[in-house]
């Protein structure tokens, strides 16, 4: 990869996505280059980032994500993954989507308090795996996104949770857990397959225009995804 | 042959039924029932078309599978399936 080529993302805009522009607009902030590609699109093999935005892909019909999964992007998408191509995000009905789809363990349910919760969410984010030798602190960050979601529940069984936490999967969690989600879990990274799921949306925190408030934390998601895309151990040089 | 399948879904005993806890604590408000204890779920009726039972058996499994449940938080029961006169 050439040092002055922009990484290339892909934004997956299916029938009832809205996230999409706001999407792009963030991408191209963030440094990235930005184009849309439709959901019944077959190869992703262009993208070195994949994005699922956020919205009602199908209207949220059966329940968030379930007919999106089905979608042929999805399975083109499941080759991208296999073959290490790129990395990929997915933000709130994106998040719904991957694990839907099986890309990424657990489930996304019904908030606690069956409403739809949109503000401001104070976050713990851990871009790093913690290790011995250094003090936690090191491995914390406190960010503030925004979430706007109904079905941001997380659950998964006691052995998927074990295995979540136990492979620190675990790189965004809730200070203030807003809707009931098991082990406060706002994200969830796959450390190996470079799969990123979330329900708050960085891609609104990135100008102060649209803001809803003046912290810009969305950066800090899309600085650490080029990071990790960066890194020598990334894609086994796949690219 | 055609068929005709009726399929509820429900969230697992183990998932959190906020939709349910609501209707339960209307319930108990309004004073018919103290502990409902109810649970939300969905209802699906269709029509699946095979050459005998057993193909039509197994179509249905794999609708049910693959897109009318997520096994990671739901669960199923196939109401009735009976051919169609």
């Amino acid at each position: 990869m050439g040092v002055f080529r922009k990484l290339k993302a892909g934004i997956i805009v299916f029938l009832g996505t809205n996230c999409d522009r706001d999407t792009k607009f963030a991408l191209e902030r963030a440094g990235f280059k930005a184009e849309y590609v439709f959901h019944t699109a077959s190869d992703l093999s262009a993208y070195d980032l994949i994005v699922l935005p956020g919205g009602f892909s199908f209207g949220d019909y059966i329940r968030a994500g379930r007919l999106a999964k089905l979608s042929p992007v999805v399975f083109a998408l499941k080759k991208y993954v296999e073959k290490g191509r790129g990395f990929v995000l997915g933000i709130c009905n994106g998040f719904q989507i991957l694990c839907e789809a099986g890309f990424l363990p657990g489930a996304l349910v019904e908030n606690a308090s069956t409403r739809f919760i949109s503000r401001d969410e104070e976050l713990v984010f851990m871009p790093k795996v913690p290790c011995n030798s250094a003090s936690e602190a090191t491995f914390f960050e406190e960010i503030t996104l925004p979430i706007a979601h109904k079905e941001g529940s997380f659950y998964a069984d006691s052995a998927d949770l074990a295995r979540i936490e136990k492979e620190n999967m675990v790189f965004l969690r809730y200070k203030n857990n807003p809707n009931g989600s098991l082990n406060d879990i706002a994200g969830l990274y796959d450390r190996k397959q470079k799969v990123m799921g979330m329900m708050p949306h960085p891609e609104r925190a990135v100008s102060k225009e649209c803001a809803q408030s003046d912290v810009l934390d969305g950066f800090k998601i899309f600085d650490f995804i080029k990071a990790e895309m960066a890194s020598p151990a990334a894609f086994g040089g796949a690219r | 042959m055609k068929f005709r399948a009726k399929v509820i879904v429900k969230l697992k005993n183990t998932v959190k039924d906020a939709k349910g806890e609501a209707v339960s604590a209307v319930l108990k408000r309004i004073g018919l029932e103290d502990a409902a204890n109810t649970r939300l779920g969905k209802f699906f009726e269709l029509e699946i078309t095979a050459g005998d039972r057993d193909e039509a058996d197994k179509k249905l499994e794999n609708i049910c599978k693959e897109v009318l449940v997520n096994p990671v938080v739901e669960t199923y029961e196939i109401l009735s399936f009976e051919e169609m006169a």
